[in-house]
């Protein structure tokens, strides 16, 4: 009895001491929970029948979240939707804070289980579900730009892309009374302001930019490139679709003007390739030709520095000839463009571009009235400045260098999104000129569709018109494979209507943007090409008799594509835009 | 719902039976004996007492006093009330009710279905949890308490004391649930109600906005939740003839026919009420189906299909207008006479058969079924009784598990008998898993293999490397798997019994459901008191 009570006491007494110690201890636990944003509140919106269960179940979490995972695949593979919103529910609840878990049944929801239903309507609603899903793991997870952009990506794609998209889209912006959920009561309504999709994943896309940038934030799931250029794709969609339903006129135009201002507010931003070198995919033509100078500089300084190096003392009259325009060439870059270099060029470049330029400027200062026949004389002015030019290479090539990496992880950087189409078409889309031209084209093949062919082809001639002069301004739109695509689309429109018409066939010349015809036309093989490629295939296991004959046949396959017969029904001749002119 | 219409095979059902139950006698006859002639140290006097055990099962059975047996259970009763468990399981549910529109979002359209099968669900839940709790603590602390003496000198037979611990838990649930029923019914009729009624405020502010694709919707939503709030009785055909593509889905219950082609789905009915369908002049059908489409077709149209009615026998045949198939809704179409048929002429000498063929006119659409996907709407039952029988499914399932506790805890203690009674039903709910795995179907072999799988992290596809230890995994598996099968016979196919999605579904449990489940249940009830009696008496209680 007595050793009985005794154990007692000290089971009590421990108990007690440890309850001291978590009293302790709880406090700068929490502080560090709270400083690396691990508490709930920290997170986002805290769910109290959510953590209920997550402490109730304890370490029987993972197992519950586990059976509660194979349930909710063996509902769907039986296509039982309603028990299956259940159980995601309760999987939500387990696990609210594990990020894939939303994204996951989002889209599952969304795109799989839509997709399963026949009616329209019926996808709808199981898109609205993923989408709704998705906004309340924002809510419970403020610190995720991931499911912000998932958000907007159902939204863009899901709604805006699906092959349902124009009745999706309509009952999106119809969307706009209150709903009644499952216990009766209203709730407000999806698209209260019937708003178009494209406008509210771009607010969307913007949301989750915002959240990178307040919590100083990486995308994990994509660059940061593409991440950011999201929200102006939004806009530049919301007006293209617009178009593409027969909107045009002032609301067209401010619509791409304003697609326009946002791809250059995402210029503007400076993208950290890594430290120390931040760079924007838009700069001012100022600030680019101080670039492409320093670039210059440093090209034609390597040049020089790799000549005289094969040359001892006493250069070579080769190494004269080769040195001598160069350093001309390089003295006068140097002459123009070392004392108008832009202060704001070195603050877009690393820091080390500032001494650089420094040295460059003061090494250049007893250079500069060195012409090249004293730089590549023998005589003692030559040799000196040969040897101060060892300095002023030096120099020119790191801030070259420089330069060349700021050029190239721009240029790299505005090719991963083809950042220069997109804004090149934003700016020519928001021209009046070029909403006129679209209207044109849209009666037109409107009117293509309908049947109507006078008016069909009176529309798209006068687009067609007007079309070639303004692509001429915008280059980057003009070599786009997409402006080729739909020029070609309403090319053959044009010329079908012309054939309804029982108008003159057009004369190879006279077919407009032919080239861009000649781009999408298959090459065809002749006989003997074919042959090759027979035999190519049974060479499995010769790599250069596969080699040699890929040559062959890359010489034969130049051969002119016809584009449209003449009128007098001769073959075409090759022109100036053939391949093999290229 | 996937369901398979069947008829019980009684003389095969009895027959196994009767085989399982000579085999677990048997079994225990020779453990009891086993046992008997190790604690005797000789194995004549074993046997001889598992035969005195055994006989004296009929001397039990034949002086069972009622009386007796009433004694003990309103002693359970009493001892149960005054663990005030009814009250917390009353707040239990309480609160889960309370808190309950939290956790089931869903289309107001499927707020029955939801709801149905959330208050059935639950309520299984809490009885179980609760009855299996008293049985479990019932006899343990009896006998720990040592307070059996005074029942077992009384005297009253092991016998009355294990059926009549069973049967006044058996009350005191049905008490339960009759409650627990009688507030969910309430709560799902206010609820959904409420549902209508806001959505009937919403219809009216559509229209007089003009509205009118919102207010068809609306409307659509009310017909649709008004439309679940029934109880069908479906007259199923005898088989489903022609659906024989595959179209590449996990699941083989829905099998499809191509579109604008000569394949068709035919149910064969026979044995139908002709009279009662001459007289209400129609023939109503409902339909679920889904689709498959090889190609997006026309974006905003359906699949269409079309029904045709036809005599087996004189061939004389009706076809129907087109209609578009709504996916996973309920079709419903309808053959009235008059005009469109001529029922005499459709019953004329078929003897009450009618083939119901069913084509898919869209070209490059495939439509999916199954058998039950089709059926004649003969009658519409009470929701409300039909609510009340599932209430009795759920009894059912509640009362076997009370045996089972009760049987568990006249052997075991208190905390070992309620993890057993849990593993039973957990047994009892992944019996399609059990089987599987017993019967060597399920992927990934069998349990030993699959633990071997898990360590070695692979799936369950792959074939494994053909080596000693994988050979003897292999032979291991065998053995417990021989054992799982075992295990099937004996435990409860608790899903089996579970008529909760009828209810939620809309579907009347009819009275063969009903009968066939409760002789089911008998069949473990019956030898779950019996092994338990055995077990009972095994123990040297005041003997």
């Amino acid at each position: 009895m007595r050793s009985s009570f005794v154990r007692k006491l000290v089971y009590m007494g421990l108990a007690l001491a440890l309850f001291v110690v978590i009293l302790i201890v709880r406090g700068p636990i929490e502080s560090i929970r709270k400083a690396n944003n691990l508490t709930e509140e920290s997170l986002g919106d805290v769910d109290p029948t959510s953590t209920t269960m997550v402490l109730v179940l304890g370490g029987l979490r993972g197992v519950a979240a586990n059976v509660l995972w194979f349930q909710a695949q063996e509902l769907q593979k039986e296509q039982n939707w309603y028990a299956f919103e259940p159980v995601v529910e309760s999987i939500i609840k387990l696990q609210p804070h594990f990020i894939q878990v939303w994204t996951f049944q989002g889209w599952n929801l969304a795109y799989n289980i839509s997709v399963e239903w026949d009616q329209v309507e019926d996808k709808y609603y199981w898109i609205k579900r993923g989408i709704k899903f998705l906004e309340r793991g924002t809510q419970v997870n403020g610190r995720s730009p991931e499911l912000r952009w998932d958000v907007g990506w159902t939204y863009f794609h899901k709604i805006g892309k699906a092959d349902e998209a124009k009745v999706l889209r309509k009952l999106y912006v119809d969307d706009d009374q209150p709903e009644i959920d499952a216990a009766g009561n209203p709730r407000p309504a999806f698209n209260a302001d019937g708003l178009d999709n494209y406008l509210t994943s771009g607010t969307w896309f913007q949301d989750a930019v915002d959240t990178l940038d307040r919590f100083q934030l990486r995308p994990r799931r994509q660059g940061e490139v593409a991440f950011r250029s999201y929200p102006s794709h939004g806009q530049t969609n919301y007006a293209l679709a617009r178009e593409e339903e027969g909107y045009f006129g002032e609301e067209a135009a401010r619509s791409w003007l304003k697609a326009s201002e946002m791809w250059r507010d995402y210029a503007d931003h400076e993208f950290e390739v890594r430290e120390n070198l931040r760079v924007k995919l838009d700069y001012s033509g100022d600030i680019f030709g101080d670039l492409h100078l320093a670039v210059d500089m440093y090209r034609k300084s390597e040049q020089i520095q790799q000549a005289l190096a094969k040359g001892g003392e006493a250069l070579s009259d080769e190494t004269r000839a080769e040195v001598e325009p160069t350093w001309e060439s390089l003295r006068d870059l140097a002459t123009q463009s070392l004392d108008r270099f832009a202060p704001s060029v070195l603050r877009i470049l690393q820091s080390q571009a500032s001494d650089a330029l420094s040295a460059v400027r003061s090494s250049y200062q007893s250079l500069r009235d060195v012409d090249g026949k004293t730089f590549t004389s023998d005589a003692a002015a030559g040799k000196a400045a040969r040897q101060k030019f060892t300095e002023f290479a030096a120099a020119a090539i790191k801030l070259g260098q420089i330069a060349d990496e700021e050029l190239y992880w721009r240029d790299r950087y505005a090719t991963m999104i083809n950042f220069p189409y997109w804004k090149e078409r934003a700016l020519a889309e928001s021209q009046p000129e070029t909403v006129a031209t679209r209207e044109h084209f849209y009666k037109g093949m409107e009117r293509y569709r309908e049947g109507d062919p006078e008016t069909a082809r009176k529309e798209l001639e006068q687009g067609l018109d007007t079309w070639k002069n303004l692509l001429e301004q915008y280059p980057h739109m003009r070599d786009d494979d997409l402006t080729a695509e739909e020029t070609v689309a309403i090319v053959r429109a044009y010329l079908s209507v012309r054939q309804q018409l029982d108008l003159p066939t057009l004369k190879e010349d006279e077919v407009p943007f032919a080239h861009y015809i000649r781009r999408f036309m298959p090459p065809t093989l002749t006989p003997e090409q074919m042959d090759m490629m027979h035999r190519m295939m049974q060479q499995k296991n010769e790599p250069k008799a596969i080699e040699k004959m890929k040559q062959e046949m890359m010489e034969k396959m130049k051969t002119p594509v016809p584009v449209a017969p003449s009128a007098s029904g001769e073959q075409a001749k090759p022109t100036a835009d053939s391949p093999e002119k290229k | 719902m996937q369901f398979t219409p069947q008829n019980l095979d009684w003389i095969a059902a009895l027959q196994t039976w009767l085989q399982v139950v000579l085999v677990v006698a048997l079994t225990g006859f020779v453990l009891g004996g086993l046992l008997a002639a190790r604690a005797r140290g000789s194995v004549v006097e074993g046997f001889s007492s598992a035969i005195d055990c055994s006989v004296g099962l009929f001397s039990e059975v034949v002086s069972l006093s009622l009386r007796r047996v009433w004694a003990i259970t309103w002693h359970c009763m009493l001892e149960s009330l005054r663990r005030r468990m009814l009250l917390a399981v009353l707040a239990v549910f309480v609160v889960l009710f309370l808190f309950a529109g939290w956790y089931l979002p869903s289309r107001p359209t499927e707020q029955v279905r939801v709801y149905v099968s959330f208050v059935l669900m639950s309520s299984t839940l809490i009885a179980m949890v609760a009855s299996g709790l008293l049985a479990c603590l019932g006899l343990p602390s009896d006998i720990k308490d040592q307070t059996i003496h005074t029942v077992v000198t009384k005297p009253v037979r092991r016998l009355e004391i294990v059926a009549g611990r069973a049967l006044g838990l058996t009350i005191l649930a049905s008490a339960i649930l009759v409650v627990m029923g009688l507030v969910s019914y309430v709560y799902l009729t206010r609820s959904v109600g409420g549902t209508i009624s806001q959505l009937q405020q919403e219809l009216a502010a559509a229209e007089q906005r003009g509205d009118v694709q919102h207010k068809d919707r609306l409307q659509d939503d009310i017909d649709q939740i008004r439309s679940r709030l029934t109880a069908r009785v479906p007259v199923y055909s005898d088989s489903l003839e022609g659906a024989n593509t595959n179209v590449g889905t996990e699941t083989t219950y829905r099998k499809y026919i191509e579109g604008n082609r000569t394949a068709a789905a035919i149910w064969h009915f026979t044995g139908l009420p002709v009279e009662q369908l001459k007289r209400s002049g129609r023939i109503p059908l409902e339909m679920t189906f889904t689709v498959f489409r090889t190609t997006k077709g026309e974006i905003g149209r359906g699949v269409l299909a079309q029904l045709t009615f036809r005599n087996p026998k004189t061939k004389y045949a009706v076809v129907q207008y087109p209609f578009e198939v709504r996916e996973y809704y309920t079709n419903r179409r309808q053959l009235e006479a008059g005009a469109e048929a001529n029922l005499e002429q459709l019953f004329a000498d078929s003897g009450g058969a009618l083939d119901v063929e069913v084509r898919c006119l869209s070209p490059s659409q495939y439509l999916g079924m199954a058998h039950a996907d089709l059926y004649i709407l003969l009658d519409e039952a009470s929701f409300g009784l039909n609510f009340a029988k599932g209430i009795v499914g759920v009894w059912i399932r509640v009362v076997l598990i009370i045996c089972v506790a009760v049987m568990f805890s006249t052997f075991l203690n208190s905390y070992v008998a309620m993890l057993a009674t849990v593993a039973v039903f957990i047994g009892g709910v992944s019996m399609p898993l059990l089987s599987d795995i017993a019967s060597g179907k399920a992927a990934g072999g069998g349990p030993l293999e699959a633990v071997h799988r898990l360590v070695t992290q692979n799936n369950l596809q792959t074939p494994l490397d053909r080596d000693v230890w994988t050979s003897t995994l292999h032979a291991a598996d065998k053995g417990l798997q021989a054992v799982l099968s075992g295990l099937t016979y004996v435990l409860p196919n608790l899903r089996t019994f579970n008529t909760a999605p009828l209810v939620a579904h809309g579907f009347d449990i009819g009275a063969g459901v009903l009968l066939t489940n409760m002789v089911m249940a008998l069949g473990y009830v019956v030898p779950f008191i019996l092994v338990g009696y055995f077990l009972f008496i095994s123990r040297e209680i005041a003997r």
